[in-house]
């Protein structure tokens, strides 16, 4: 048997994590900027195609292009880094090796 | 452990601080896990039919009227976990570990899955079925890795190969077939693929013979190593070569004339030798080594004897066993040129997870859901019913089958264990639903039915009934027949009436019996009559094979040749044999009843003595191994060695009494009343009766005596519809009486 204490476990940190608002809304706010990316591209296409914007609007829509997209790939990084190193954390010991001594985890 | 897994015990844990419980407890950890929402719970619960619904009211039950003292049990499923994932080889304990783990110590899961039919295998299969399919997914999804890549096809691999326009032309590339149906996992057969690599890679003999029945997966076997050699995972020699199976069926009906055939065959082989990255398989090698070519066919052996002695040129000929024996084995210069590699069915465990790997593909095609139970079933019905096919085969058709005709009466249809109950009765034409429900029935009444055609031998009837239902019931340890028992007793006192019996009660008729008079076979020659062989039916063997459900009667076992005895200490003990033909028989269905007259005299002598049965039975076996009659472990093989007794006065008179039964319902069918009267009885047993031949003349009596008037009466008009008739017996003969009712 074991004497299993979910504190001390390595995952516990993303289990705490998790609840960080920085991590909580990562996804939401990557799609949140591919959209917005998306939507600024389009529009400054279109501005640019149909002369409607003015110099200084396109100037605009440019810079929250490169904001929104510039966002989106920060919280992309932030949700993958959350996904595959802090849901996956390094092991002190294999999993066989703390079945053949449970011992060794407290 | 992984987040999700952890995620639900930390949940756990919380309630439990919340409910200020001691310790944790598996049916809250439980809970969780089915409420977590998570996609392998879903899969593992989808598949089996179970309902979250159903078990979270359960749960909460459960833990409502939980007490303390026994809400415990969390670490212990925690451990079971862990060492789950390591017999898993997972890295971190995970969600369907804990589940696995549940399904195999938590009480209230275990009684569950019980209720629900179901196993903790069942659910550690699932599981792991779960995690494949991610697996599969997921590296399907990176493009850049190595075994992705090769689907596109490499670049100057090849260039490094000579050209092969000719065998190109009347051949498939197993390769191309590859980058089409994708990476397969190989699924059994693993031991024989081995050996097919080892055989390629030697440089003498490096021609491979792939013998096996059809549908034990002769093919998969080539298509694995075709899989294998295309991402490089094979032998050195092997790696990166193209695989291209000959379709000489093709060639024959493109090419007309023996001289085209053969210079285009050279033309193949000669390209094959010259490309140096080539091996060549032919299907079904013996269609075309015939000395005599049946229509479509051609003989190639000619033009294969020049190219199979060279080192670079390599074939893998596919045959059957009678292939093997009645072609192959009959030019032995020929035959040894190929290494033979024998290829035998797969396991059922095996074949399920091939069901596991086929069924996406089959449910995306005819858009239907598979059940686990429905795969489950699938295995045992097709073990059970249809064992003149091999696994994997027989359960791919059944599963094919079923769906496909699930599909065809509904859209989005679910395929149930039921559905595969209804086709395997279609296929064997015996209602199964019916067939359970009467064999328990059958098997719960059994003495009550034999004796309604056996007389006096309670004990007999009550041993073969015992063993019978022990049998099915599945109590018993052992692989071999539904029943096997060794009758013994003088002649005349029912072992073969009893053996029609029951092939009609259980069986359903008595036509269901094969029998084989062993007198008959008295010489070790005599085996190849039993056996059969290569082009000659057996005996024994193919009316078992084409009536897998039958009851086999030996009759005189006694009589046969030693060597034929020992023949049947395999079929007792394992249930199949190989015959003559190199199939293997299966005997797993039927019941196999030897009988003996041997020792006759010592049953009756020692039952006028009065002794018990028991004691006549142990007396008896004392005098058959004395006397060297059978051999001990002959004896032993047999689930029951019964005696029958031999009969009395009284006991003849109701076996006269059935018999003329049966002659009353004949007669009653055409509005005649037939009177049996107690003299007609007597006179019938004076008649029949005698010590050497018991009961048997009775019936000649019968058909002697009173048939034989009472034909030439309605023949004559002498007895008409509505007439009552008697038997008078005389001092010498008997006389018919007629009156009107």
């Amino acid at each position: 048997m074991i004497n299993f204490n979910l504190k001390t476990t390595s995952i516990s940190q993303a289990l705490r994590l998790e609840k960080n608002p920085f991590f909580k809304f990562s996804k939401f706010f990557r799609n949140l900027f591919i959209v917005l990316t998306f939507f600024f591209i389009w529009a400054l296409l279109f501005g640019s195609l149909s002369e409607i914007f003015s110099e200084n609007a396109s100037k605009n829509l440019l810079g929250g292009t490169l904001l929104s997209l510039s966002l989106s790939l920060f919280f992309f990084e932030i949700s993958l880094f959350f996904e595959s190193k802090i849901k996956r954390p390094r092991l002190k010991y294999s999993i066989s090796e703390v079945s053949l001594d449970p011992k060794i985890l407290i | 452990m992984d987040f999700e897994a952890a995620k639900i015990c930390q949940k756990t844990l919380k309630k439990t601080e919340r409910k200020k419980f001691r310790t944790p407890s598996q049916e809250l950890l439980l809970y969780y896990l089915v409420d977590s929402k998570i996609k392998e719970i879903d899969f593992v619960f989808g598949r089996t039919g179970l309902s979250f619904q159903e078990i979270r009211k359960e749960l909460e039950k459960e833990l409502k009227k939980a007490k303390e003292e026994w809400m415990a049990g969390f670490e212990e499923i925690i451990f079971q976990a862990l060492k789950t994932a390591t017999r898993r080889k997972k890295e971190r304990i995970g969600v369907g570990d804990i589940l696995v783990s549940s399904a195999s110590f938590s009480p209230f899961f275990q009684r569950f899955l019980i209720l629900k039919d179901l196993k903790k295998e069942d659910i550690e299969n699932l599981a792991d079925w779960y995690e494949k399919i991610e697996r599969k997914i997921s590296e399907s999804k990176r493009f850049w890795e190595y075994e992705n890549l090769l689907k596109r096809g490499s670049i100057a691999k090849d260039w490094a190969a000579g050209y092969a326009i000719t065998l190109d032309k009347y051949s498939q590339d197993l390769r191309e077939k590859l980058k089409k149906t994708g990476i397969r996992e190989i699924v059994g057969h693993k031991k024989e693929i081995k050996q097919v690599e080892r055989i390629l890679e030697k440089e003498e003999i490096n021609n491979v013979l792939l013998v096996g029945e059809p549908g034990t997966g002769r093919g998969s076997i080539v298509g694995a190593l075709a899989q294998r050699a295309f991402l490089g995972k094979s032998s050195p020699k092997v790696n990166h070569k193209r695989i291209l199976n000959l379709s000489l069926g093709l060639l024959s009906a493109e090419v007309t004339s023996f001289e085209e055939v053969e210079s285009v065959l050279e033309a193949c082989f000669s390209q094959a030798l010259a490309a140096g990255n080539i091996i060549l398989v032919i299907d079904e090698i013996h269609n075309f080594l015939s000395e005599i070519p049946k229509p479509g066919t051609i003989n190639i052996s000619g033009v294969l004897a020049r190219y199979l002695p060279l080192s670079s040129f390599q074939l893998i000929a596919v045959t059957t066993y009678q292939g093997l024996h009645t072609i192959l084995e009959k030019n032995p210069s020929l035959r040894n040129l190929f290494e033979k590699v024998e290829v035998s069915e797969i396991s059922e465990k095996e074949t399920l997870e091939l069901l596991e790997n086929f069924l996406p593909f089959f449910e995306k095609k005819y858009k239907g859901f598979v059940e686990y139970k429905t795969l489950r079933e699938i295995l045992r019905l097709s073990s059970r019913y249809m064992a003149d096919i091999p696994f994997p085969e027989k359960a791919i058709r059944l599963l094919d089958e079923a769906i496909s005709w699930r599909a065809a009466s509904r859209r989005n249809a679910i395929l149930k264990p039921e559905h595969i109950k209804k086709i395997v009765s279609e296929k064997i034409e015996i209602p199964l639903e019916e067939l359970e429900k009467k064999e328990k029935e059958i098997l719960l009444n059994l003495e009550e039915l034999i004796h309604q055609r056996i007389i006096n031998q309670e004990e007999a009837v009550d041993i073969v009934s015992a063993a019978l239902r022990r049998a099915r019931a599945e109590v018993q340890i052992k692989s071999g027949p539904i029943g096997t028992f060794l009758f013994l007793g003088p002649t005349g006192v029912g072992k073969t009436e009893t053996s029609k019996a029951l092939a009609q009660i259980y069986f359903g008729s008595e036509k269901r019996m094969i029998r084989l008079d062993m007198s008959e076979f008295q010489e070790i020659k005599d085996i190849k009559r039993l056996l059969g062989a290569p082009g000659e039916e057996g005996l024994l063997t193919t009316p078992v094979r084409e009536n897998p459900f039958s009851l086999v009667l030996l009759d005189e076992i006694e009589k046969t040749h030693p060597n034929i005895l020992n023949l049947f200490l395999q079929i007792l003990d394992e249930g199949w044999v190989t015959a003559g033909s190199g199939r293997k028989v299966d005997f797993k269905n039927t019941i196999i009843i030897a009988t003996s007259n041997a020792g006759g005299e010592v049953i009756r002598q020692e039952i006028k003595e009065r002794k018990k049965i028991e004691i006549v039975k142990e007396d008896l076996l004392d005098y058959l191994l004395k006397e060297r009659v059978f051999r001990p472990e002959f004896i032993n093989r047999f689930d029951s060695v019964v005696v029958f007794k031999p009969l009395t006065k009284i006991n003849l008179l109701s076996i006269c009494q059935l018999i003329l039964k049966k002659l009353v319902e004949n007669l009653k069918d055409k509005g005649i009343d037939f009177e049996i009267t107690e003299d007609l009885k007597e006179k019938i047993v004076e008649l029949g009766y005698s010590p050497e031949f018991g009961a048997r003349e009775i019936r000649r009596v019968i058909q002697d005596k009173i048939e034989n008037i009472l034909a030439q009466a309605i023949l004559s008009g002498k007895i008409k519809r509505g007439n009552k008739i008697k038997i008078k017996v005389g001092e010498k003969e008997f006389s018919l009486i007629v009156s009107s009712k």
